[in-house]
């Protein structure tokens, strides 16, 4: 296969060239009307249907894709794991007893709390159910963070719920095929999630610009922070519900917070879609209670799960 | 060009078909999540390759609107601005093939230097229009690490792109009688 040739090379001259000159030049302005008639309103953008069609017709194609490529991360986390094994199993042991106390803890506080919902004739709130999705597609580019994963409408899965991993918040639907969703990432420019600091209840919006730890913006005035301080959704904005873990405060350029979220879409396999309404009803003039607030029982492993244990319980879901 | 049988339109077919599909073949694999020891790993623009490597060498089998395809592909595959990559392509590759007399048909090495810099123009534009697109400066260390490893990866995509072209080539040979004797 030589890569030389005798042959002298045409470039631009000739009919032909000049042909390829006016395809490039006209195909380059229809690419800039494209990109101003899908930017200059985004929620609206005629391509939308384009961008759902592709999305369900090429969800198949990536998970079929993105199988070889997940044997070749779970090959390489076998490594890694293998690589530090003893000091990992102390920190398993370590992290476990601390877990077991939590838990007893948790289970505790759950008692109780029926107990004051009961004295107080309390709605139910409502219970979501876990929807677990295998993460199919990358965005593709560093300029979107977005995810393809390979649940839909059949499952019930609609715009606006909250999409999590392992044990955090990542982003929420923004597109949801028949068998396929597309998720926007909290790190993506287009992301933006009203939150609180759960020691202040400081409410703040939390804004992605592409890098893996979205900025804090509108902190409410003279709200102390501390680096570490936990972040929860707030529910203002009526998509997500209120007190899903997003990550801690980080200080950030002086003046500025940032977040670190609590689970890396960069790594997540798989994704938790809270598939339910993101805001109960509004009955008799009162909102029912915050969802999702009272983590499950671990007995049960049920599936109408708190965020944190969420993801763990669901991973024997649907995706498998 | 005389072809007869339906093998033959099949490798007429495949031989001018192959870059495209090629093309659309690297725009999933762009867009597949690809992670080592956990964490996510910069993927090459895939795509651009193909893109550059058929337009460099074979531009009649990689027209303007074959890239402007590609792109629009991408876009609408990773629901971000649609034509963002089109444009990138579109305007590196028509910018690129100017110099096609210094970089084509003279080996390996100059190839991937002209893919060094066609790459370097991607990143370029493509943040340009990002920028302009989004209203905000996108943050350059992802699209630094994201044109490295595309210029790296390049070096190992060559051989197969010149695999693909050599097999498409030998098939459409053995099978259709053409006038265009060391056409390629």
């Amino acid at each position: 296969m030589p890569m030389t040739r005798q042959t002298p090379i045409h470039t631009a001259s000739g009919p032909d060239g000049i042909w390829r000159r006016n395809a490039y030049i006209v195909l380059v302005l229809v690419s800039i009307v494209f990109l101003v008639l899908d930017r200059a309103r985004p929620e609206r953008s005629p391509f939308l249907p384009g961008k759902h069609a592709v999305m369900t017709l090429m969800a198949p194609a990536m998970a079929a894709l993105s199988a070889p490529l997940r044997t070749l991360n779970q090959a390489s986390l076998v490594l890694a794991s293998n690589w530090h094994a003893a000091s990992r199993l102390r920190q398993l042991e370590a992290d476990k007893r601390n877990l077991l106390y939590w838990r007893d803890l948790a289970l505790a506080l759950q008692e109780k709390m029926l107990r004051y919902e009961k004295l107080l004739h309390a709605p139910d709130a409502p219970r979501p159910v876990v929807v677990t999705a295998r993460i199919v597609s990358d965005s593709g580019g560093p300029f979107v963070r977005t995810r393809l994963v390979n649940a839909g409408t059949a499952d019930r899965v609609a715009r606006g719920q909250a999409v999590l991993a392992y044990n955090g918040l990542i982003g929420r639907v923004m597109a949801a095929g028949q068998h396929s969703a597309r998720v926007l990432l909290l790190t993506d420019y287009n992301s933006r999630v009203p939150v609180f600091v759960a020691q202040t209840g400081a409410h703040a919006i939390l804004a992605g610009d592409n890098s893996p730890v979205p900025r804090l913006d509108y902190i409410a005035r003279g709200a102390r922070m501390k680096a570490g301080m936990r972040v929860m959704t707030s529910g203002e904005d009526g998509v997500l519900p209120r007190g899903i873990a997003v990550g801690q405060v980080v200080p950030a350029e002086p003046g500025r917070w940032r977040v670190r979220l609590y689970a890396n879409p960069g790594n997540a396999d798989f994704a938790t879609i809270l598939a339910l309404p993101a805001v109960p009803p509004v009955q008799d003039g009162k909102v029912a209670a915050d969802v999702p607030v009272a983590p499950a029982s671990p007995d049960t492993g049920s599936p109408q799960s708190q965020h944190t244990g969420a993801a763990a319980d669901s991973q024997n879901g649907r995706a498998e | 060009m005389k072809a007869t049988g339906l093998t033959e339109w099949l490798a007429i077919l495949l031989w001018a078909a192959a870059p495209f599909l090629t093309g659309v073949f690297a725009v999933l694999l762009f867009a597949t999540p690809v992670q080592l020891f956990d964490m996510a790993v910069p993927m090459p623009l895939f795509p651009f390759m193909v893109v550059f490597y058929w337009a460099m060498l074979r531009p009649n089998l990689m027209p303007p609107l074959a890239i402007f395809l590609i792109g629009l592909f991408q876009d609408f595959l990773s629901g971000g601005p649609v034509g963002l990559w089109a444009l990138s392509y579109l305007l590196a590759a028509a910018l690129i093939s100017t110099q096609r007399g210094i970089f084509a048909w003279r080996g390996r090495a100059a190839l991937w230097a002209g893919f060094a810099i066609a790459a370097i123009l991607v990143a370029a534009i493509s943040w340009l229009a990002a920028r302009l697109a989004l209203g905000t400066a996108p943050s350059g260390g992802a699209l630094f690490s994201e044109t490295l490893a595309t210029i790296v990866a390049f070096a190992l995509v060559m051989p197969l792109l010149d695999a693909i072209r050599h097999v498409t080539r030998q098939a459409r040979r053995l099978t259709v009688h053409s006038t265009m004797a060391g056409g390629q």
